[in-house]
């Protein structure tokens, strides 16, 4: 196998696994937040689950970049087209964006959103701005989204 | 990734305790109780709160009853869930060294031919009290907690050499700091070890305040004050022969020092109750500053502390509202509610 198409395909891997990661211990950290929470009231499920989720979306980015990457080598159809080694340094680079964003902000819109659980067990009536705080963050993980796409539309092969 | 996670460590509980924190004793309903006509009255009112369902679950007819009912279950649950128990132990020391007390009572009563006092044994406790009196009827002290088996023989003695029944409840209620600073000294977070240190503080100044009272000799002040707080017993102790009202400005850089701020202008006979409150008014302040932290352990510390201050509080209305006492005085004898 070409270096270049091995550091497309680490990109891939960064953009799918980091992003992915950072995701797993946002909802963890937001679910054993609500798991406290529901022990105490399990009526509150409905809330919780959707506070838990928001921290899910940066793994969808990062697979969604990963497959963007493996889509633009060929990978995909199991026809690899020729990648040079600036080329595959250039897609590891695109890749980097939403790989670290996306471990960053979904640990910490797990905190954010575990923080927010806490907030609608006391006060209920404030479901609708616990909902926007781990929002906020979400921002910076589409921005890295735009970006790694951007730039993986912007390299040639 | 390892870091990370331990800062996360206490999310399941506090979220948990916060969740908690909505069947606490409001401040409203505790004016409401002071306000209430009489006992009949504020009892009906605690009824409709969460001391209510002590009364259908466990039978508990008296009003002690019922908040030992409720700490006891409190702290057995936290147990199951706190990522580190010893903080629920740090509250359960006091119950402990309560029981060691009546047990030790008890034991000298009946040597003297007279009667057990089982009865004020409590619950609250980390340590069962059945095993606590087998382990002193028996003279067996190896397994007893907190490392009383290097006080108790020297309790027993002096009570067959001098009957002298305030010396070894200092010597226990010395030890018992000791035991929580010991405790909090293997927790590794800071708030815990600073509510200890305050605990002490204020207990010192109180001590302080009733030696003053009783016109004790500056040589016997030491034996009765605690050390681990941020006033050295050292620097107490040089204090001690001061008038009182300097104090305040001596130990102005503790944090309890504000405790005796303008005590001057406080009535001889309310000063001691007075820097009670202030004193638990500080603790809870401090603890206060956690209040926001979703991930703090301290916020185990916080709601702990502030149910204390809510049996603490009921149990004013209550003794007050049967002894008649009038709603003014019980409202100015209430803690800071959460």
């Amino acid at each position: 196998m070409e270096w270049g198409l091995a550091l497309a395909i680490l990109g891939a891997a960064l953009a799918a696994g980091c992003a992915g990661s950072g995701s797993a211990l946002g909802v963890g950290v937001a679910g054993e937040s609500g798991a406290g929470v529901m022990t105490e009231d399990p009526g509150k499920f409905g809330l919780i689950l959707l506070l838990q989720a928001i921290p899910g979306t940066q793994g969808i980015y990062g697979l969604l970049t990963g497959f963007f990457t493996i889509m633009k080598v060929g990978l995909l159809g199991g026809s690899p087209v020729p990648v040079s080694l600036e080329q595959g340094m250039a897609i590891l680079f695109a890749c980097l964006p939403i790989a670290i964003v996306g471990y960053i902000s979904g640990f910490s819109q797990g905190k954010t959103s575990a923080a927010c659980i806490q907030l609608i067990a006391k006060r209920p009536e404030e479901t609708g701005k616990a909902v926007i705080l781990p929002a906020m963050v979400e921002t910076y993980a589409v921005l890295a989204l735009l970006m790694s796409i951007i730039l993986l539309n912007g390299i040639s092969l | 990734m390892r870091l990370l996670k331990a800062e996360c460590d206490y999310t399941y509980a506090v979220s948990r305790i916060k969740a908690m924190e909505n069947r606490m004793v409001d401040s409203t309903i505790l004016q409401q109780m002071a306000d209430a006509d009489g006992f009949d009255s504020a009892w009906k009112l605690l009824m409709e709160t969460c001391y209510g369902q002590w009364v259908a679950e466990t039978g508990a007819s008296s009003y002690d009853k019922l908040l030992e009912a409720e700490l006891a279950y409190l702290y057995n649950e936290l147990r199951k869930f706190v990522p580190d128990p010893s903080i629920v132990s740090l509250f359960q020391v006091p119950y402990d060294f309560h029981n060691m007390k009546v047990v030790l009572k008890s034991l000298f009563a009946q040597r003297g031919g007279g009667e057990s006092r089982w009865d004020l044994l409590v619950s609250m406790g980390s340590y069962p009290a059945d095993e606590m009196i087998l382990a002193i009827e028996s003279e067996d002290y190896r397994l007893l907690p907190y490392q009383l088996h290097r006080v108790i023989p020297s309790c027993v003695m002096i009570w067959e050499q001098t009957k002298n029944i305030l010396e070894i409840e200092n010597i226990l209620d010395r030890h018992m700091f000791y035991a929580m600073r010991l405790i909090a000294d293997d927790i590794s977070f800071p708030g815990v070890k600073e509510y200890v240190r305050l605990r002490i503080d204020g207990e010192n100044i109180r001590t302080m305040l009733r030696l003053k009272r009783l016109n004790v000799d500056v040589s016997e002040v030491l034996d009765h004050l605690h050390p681990g707080g941020i006033f050295s017993s050292d620097l107490l102790t040089q204090l001690y022969p001061e008038p009182r009202e300097s104090w305040s400005r001596a130990l102005s850089f503790g944090y309890m020092g504000d405790a005796l701020s303008g005590i001057e202008e406080v009535e001889d006979f309310q000063v001691l109750p007075e820097v009670e409150r202030r004193s638990d008014r500080l603790i809870s302040s401090y603890l206060d500053q956690y209040q926001y932290d979703p991930f703090a352990p301290e916020q185990v510390v916080r709601y702990l502390w502030f149910k204390e201050m809510e049996v603490r509080n009921l149990r004013i209305i209550l003794v007050g509202k049967a002894s008649g006492v009038e709603k003014d005085m019980i409202k100015g004898l209430l803690r800071h509610a959460a």
